[in-house]
């Protein structure tokens, strides 16, 4: 945990030695839970975190090359019975999922940068899926590397000079791989909306 | 809307957006814990051979007495009798609500199945110990130890486990010297609690065997 934070910290004083044509974004983030990860955790979960490191191409291209950085957290409390092929157990029951997704990203730009500057793209990379479930006193943990990539549409609202405010949704594909703790390999997917502030050109 | 991008703009500076990253970092931070009560403690798993049918089951017989399984070598017996009868009693008046018959030990009549119940406890230590890093001196040469000693945390508590087996005696496996089990119970929780709450739990969790395992239903009834 503490060396994606590092990471993190890193990039934001690295960005500024880039030049001016780019964005730098930080932002909240609030993701649901979709498919195999909603069968484990359906709570919507309002604990994240991101960061968006964005480059031009060229100053006359509204294309940008970046990477993405972000943490986000799955939990839920539950007592209900879980029933198996040949018996069930019962007991206080958290689930946490800790998803870490580093990714290398692409937008285009279009619109008026000085009323709404509206972006599309994505990012592709690998997320590290922290599973853990725990039933009374016992828990079982997995901890896997998953390929994954995320489409994105967004927007960046001029607020001051150089600063936007910076509203994007994206669907993240964590897809399977290794073993959950149910044994076979699942995907983490969720929906993700974030929202927080960007800095052209620092 | 243009009202509203003022608003933003004079509200919310650089420095104050720096502020809103290092608090959400911070606030991250603040990730869900894994603290639990006695009580949470609580489980309770059941597993059935799915081959058996338990409606051609009629009749039980049950020990009047709770095995308690000791470690080689051990002889303290961390599991208290106090409450053994009350969970026989319990177990077999969870059987006999779903049809099943219990015979008394020394009748002449053989029992379908013979139902054990086991008991057993461990005792879990956890140690730890802090040492706080030292500091170059302000001006000066050398490591300097910190004013504050280290300090060591530990702890223990004591988990109980009741087993329930339900087995067929008339059936023995003479290759593997067994006999065939066709459903176990298990409860499993901390121990160290205040005898009412002891009673209510382990109440809970011997129903809850019983209830999470709607195939234990003899065609007696």
């Amino acid at each position: 945990m503490k060396y994606v934070l590092t990471a993190i910290i890193i990039l934001l004083f690295a960005a500024n030695a880039f030049g001016q044509n780019k964005i730098t974004a930080f932002h909240y983030n609030i993701s649901i839970p979709d498919q195999d990860l909603k069968n484990y955790i359906s709570d919507t979960s309002w604990l994240g975190v991101g960061f968006d490191g964005r480059w031009f191409v060229s100053p006359d291209r509204p294309i940008t090359l970046g990477i993405s950085l972000g943490w986000q957290v799955f939990d839920e409390e539950t007592n209900e019975t879980i029933v198996f092929d040949q018996g069930a157990i019962t007991g206080q029951q958290r689930r946490y999922v800790n998803s870490f997704p580093l990714m290398v990203t692409g937008h285009y730009y279009f619109g008026d940068k000085e009323r709404m500057w509206v972006f599309a793209g994505g990012g592709v990379g690998t997320y590290y899926i922290m599973q853990r479930f725990e039933v009374g006193v016992f828990a079982i943990e997995q901890n896997n590397w998953h390929f994954g990539f995320y489409p994105e549409l967004g927007v960046q609202i001029p607020l001051q000079r150089d600063a936007d405010l910076f509203v994007s949704g994206r669907y993240n594909f964590a897809l399977a791989a290794g073993e959950s703790i149910a044994g076979e390999a699942q995907d983490f997917n969720y929906w993700g909306i974030n929202v927080g502030f960007a800095y052209n050109g620092w | 809307m243009k009202a509203t991008r003022a608003w933003l703009a004079r509200s919310v500076p650089l420095s104050m957006s720096m502020a809103l990253a290092a608090a959400l970092l911070t606030l991250m931070s603040c990730t869900p814990g894994s603290e639990i009560s006695v009580q949470e403690s609580d489980v309770v798993a059941t597993i059935y051979d799915p081959n058996v049918d338990f409606s051609g089951i009629d009749t039980y017989q049950m020990p009047d007495t709770i095995n308690h399984i000791l470690e080689e070598g051990v002889t303290d017996d961390k599991v208290s009798r106090k409450y053994d009868q009350e969970i026989l009693d319990l177990i077999a008046a969870n059987l006999n609500a779903r049809g099943f018959q219990r015979i008394d030990e020394g009748s002449p009549d053989t029992p379908d199945v013979v139902v054990f119940v086991s008991a057993t406890a461990i005792t879990n230590w956890y140690a730890y110990s802090y040492y706080p890093g030292g500091y170059w001196g302000y001006g000066g040469w050398g490591w300097y130890y910190p004013y504050y000693p280290a300090w060591g945390v530990s702890y223990a508590y004591t988990t109980g486990t009741l087993i329930v087996d339900m087995v067929n005696v008339n059936e023995p496996d003479s290759e593997n010297k067994t006999f065939p089990n066709y459903w176990r119970g298990v409860c499993n929780g901390v121990l160290d609690d205040v005898e009412s709450s002891k009673v209510r739990r382990f109440t809970d969790s011997i129903n809850q065997l019983f209830i999470q395992s709607p195939y234990l239903q003899s065609a007696g009834q």
